[in-house]
């Protein structure tokens, strides 16, 4: 396991209704070096939001009470220039959310693909090498 | 109610006109008979006088003889000469009877014929005194006793005399009043005559006036009952042929008499060639799965004896081949009496209506499995990714030892291709913007290189031929999905050295102009069991590689561009398959409202 120096620690705030997933992408978000919050609905997400410091969202879509897009929009309303990703178990997203965030990405897709993601959107040169796999 | 009134009047002035002239006519022949009649006995009356007058002067000329016979007796006392008198007298008697009863109704003549009979009865007494005296030879011709003689003959002529001119008188009276009564009966009879000619005339004008006009108004009425007779026929032959069903109608025996013009169309029969053929023969119809020979709608209403709907899924077999699916129904036609005179068979053409059944079915389905899928796959989505970030996380700690790492991997990739597969399905369900103008001989190229670098890898062949050069509406990337899926299953269908042959062919289907690509192997084929499963989800021959919802998508896709397609095989397996597309040049091709639905649904969950 290598910790990349440009994760530098980063505080990354994950919002999923599903625990154990959210919890499993705690785990993996932190080998690779980052800080991670995370809120099992929007309005925690938001809450937290407003007190710390994070520097990067991945959103889950579909949650009970307030749905990703909700959570993006006011999110993007605070704070502009903050990098979200939306991942989602769905791959027809409204082309609103699609506009609203940086990153769409489907839940299924293989783990380097969200890596590669933030790991761009943070410092815009990093790359997870994938390691070779058959997905066919 | 007015046509039974017309000929009651009919018949009386029928009556009168027969009637009337009728009495006429006896009227006159009885006054015809009488005036005869009287006629007669006016000429009776004359004869009779004529008889009177006729014995009269007989009796008067005897009288006369026996005066001259008894002046020369007593001149020559001859006996000789009394003859004649002695002759009158006897003479007489009979003749003085018979004049008395012929005119015993003329007391007048009575009584002259009595003065008459009495101076003769004197002169007869002097006769014979004198006839005595000169027997007994006294002088007879003294003057004195002859001048007495004439004396008494002369008072017997003149009352004789006056006798004979008082008849004669009543005889021209009488034969006057007969001959006018001749003149009456003349004159009248003309003037009857004119009298009756005037009379029917008249009457007979009248009632020519009545009768015609009698006979005006039924004439009226009869051509009032044929026009309107008339535009009904004419009404109900406009509606007949004006009607968007076909029409069929049949005697009792279930010979056709009469066809619509959309009738005609379906069987393909015109009404002269199928007028008196039997129904069964112009009206095949069997059944759409059995294709057996559905029960004649003859026997059907018949044996019902009521309006039947014939039985579903029955198609129509035109004189040319050409099948109908059809929704009819028959009825039986009955006459005055109630029995059954024929049935009528209304019955449309419901193709089109029974293929959009079929199609909304079907979009029902992929609909409802939209959904399942969307659902499914959010429930599958998640627990996979959490899988394979564990699996992920597992080979990042095991980079010392890549045996293991590796093993992680692979099951990392095999939960992933689940991710996939689930990610295909729903992808089904994207959005999608309007359709937009495809090069097809481009995109079959792209498609064929792309599979011929990863799947054929040189060991098979695929030909193409571009029958069609054109451009054709429709989803560039979903268009490429369905050919990539066919020349796929093509590719792999086939041993090494097989050979896949792509030909495209601008076509018309459906009145829709368009392009048919073949897609053919020289394959294993495919069975006929499986052939009936080939469009449902999840069928698949390819055990572990395929999803089995090649298909399935394909269709779908293909349906949204308004197209078909259709997968033929010889299961003998030397022929191979081939899997036909149309596609129509131009299309409505959008995402439905029910897929947005259904896809807005499944992101609510």
């Amino acid at each position: 396991m290598t910790v990349s120096a440009n994760s530098n620690g980063k505080v990354i705030l994950c919002v999923d209704d599903e625990t154990v997933g959210l919890s499993v992408r705690k785990m993996l978000l932190e080998s690779q070096g980052y800080r991670v919050l995370t809120a099992e609905n929007g309005r925690d997400a938001l809450v937290l939001f407003s007190s710390e410091d994070v520097e990067a969202v991945i959103l889950d879509y579909s949650m009970p009470g307030m749905n990703g897009n909700v959570v993006a929009e006011r999110m993007k309303e605070l704070r502009p220039d903050l990098p979200i990703i939306m991942l989602s178990a769905y791959v027809d997203l409204p082309s609103e959310t699609l506009a609203l965030v940086d990153k769409s990405i489907t839940k299924g897709e293989p783990p380097p693909v969200l890596l590669d993601a933030i790991s761009r959107l943070l410092n815009g040169n990093r790359q997870v090498q994938p390691k070779a796999f058959s997905a066919k | 109610m007015r046509g039974n009134m017309d000929k009651l009047r009919f018949q009386k002035v029928l009556r009168r006109v027969i009637l009337i002239p009728l009495g006429v006519a006896v009227i006159l022949a009885v006054t015809l008979i009488l005036e005869v009649q009287s006629f007669v006995n006016r000429a009776g009356l004359v004869e009779h006088t004529d008889r009177v007058i006729a014995i009269a002067q007989r009796i008067y000329r005897a009288r006369i003889d026996q005066e001259t016979g008894l002046r020369a007796y007593l001149l020559t006392n001859d006996e000789r000469f009394l003859q004649p008198y002695r002759q009158g007298r006897g003479e007489t008697r009979n003749l003085e009877d018979q004049l008395r009863q012929l005119i015993s109704d003329n007391p007048e003549q009575q009584a002259r014929n009595e003065k008459a009979m009495q101076a003769y009865q004197e002169w007869n007494s002097y006769a014979d005194e004198a006839i005595a005296m000169a027997k007994t030879g006294q002088d007879v011709t003294d003057p004195k006793l002859q001048l007495r003689g004439k004396d008494l003959m002369d008072r017997y002529r003149e009352t004789r005399k006056e006798f004979i001119e008082h008849e004669e008188e009543l005889r021209n009276q009488r034969e006057s009043s007969s001959r006018r009564t001749l003149r009456f009966v003349n004159v009248s009879v003309v003037v009857l005559c004119v009298l009756i000619g005037g009379i029917f005339s008249v009457l007979g004008r009248k009632q020519l006036v009545n009768l015609s006009g009698a006979f005006n108004v039924a004439l009226d009425t009869a051509e009032a009952n044929a026009a309107e007779a008339r535009a009904q026929k004419e009404w109900s032959h406009t509606i007949l042929h004006s009607i968007g069903d076909a029409v069929i109608a049949t005697d009792a025996e279930g010979a056709i008499t009469f066809m619509n013009p959309v009738a005609e169309n379906l069987t393909g029969w015109n009404l002269q060639e199928a007028r008196g053929t039997a129904l069964v023969k112009v009206f095949r119809i069997v059944n759409e799965q059995t294709r057996e020979t559905v029960e004649n709608p003859i026997d059907k209403v018949r044996r019902l004896n009521r309006v039947v709907g014939l039985a579903n899924h029955t198609i129509l077999i035109s004189k040319n081949g050409q099948e109908f699916a059809i929704d009819d129904s028959g009825s039986p036609i009955r006459d005055a009496s109630g029995a059954m005179a024929g049935i009528v068979l209304v019955f449309r053409d419901v193709t089109q209506h029974r293929s959009l059944e079929a199609a909304l079915r079907s979009n029902e389905r992929l609909a409802l499995a939209g959904r399942l899928s969307a659902s499914i796959a959010h429930e599958i989505h998640n627990p996979i990714d959490t899988a394979s970030n564990l699996l992920f996380m597992a080979s990042e700690k095991t980079n010392d030892q890549p045996e293991i790492q590796k093993l992680m991997l692979d099951a990392m990739g095999q939960v992933l291709r689940v991710a996939s597969i689930s990610r295909n399905m729903l992808s089904l369900h994207r959005e999608s913007s309007t359709p937009t103008s495809v090069k097809l001989p481009e995109l079959l190229d792209g498609v064929v290189a792309l599979i011929e670098e990863t799947i054929a890898k040189g060991k098979r062949k695929i030909r193409v031929e571009h029958g069609f050069d054109g451009n054709i509406e429709g989803f560039p990337g979903e268009l490429r999905q369905v050919f990539t899926n066919v020349v796929k299953n093509a590719v792999e269908a086939t041993s090494e050295g097989g050979s896949v042959r792509i030909f495209s062919v601008p076509t018309q289907e459906a009145g829709k102009d368009g392009v048919l690509v073949h897609v053919a192997d020289n394959g294993v084929g495919i069975s006929e069991q499986m052939k009936s499963k080939l469009f449902t989800p999840f069928a698949t021959t390819k055990e572990e590689s395929g999803s089995g919802l090649g298909l399935w998508v394909s269709r779908a896709i293909v349906r949204k561009h308004e197209g078909t397609i259709r997968v033929s095989s010889a299961e003998s397996g030397y022929l191979g398959t081939t899997v036909s597309i149309f596609l129509p040049v131009k299309t409505n091709a959008r995402i439905s409202a029910d897929e947005v639905a259904a896809t807005t649904e499944g992101i609510a969950v």
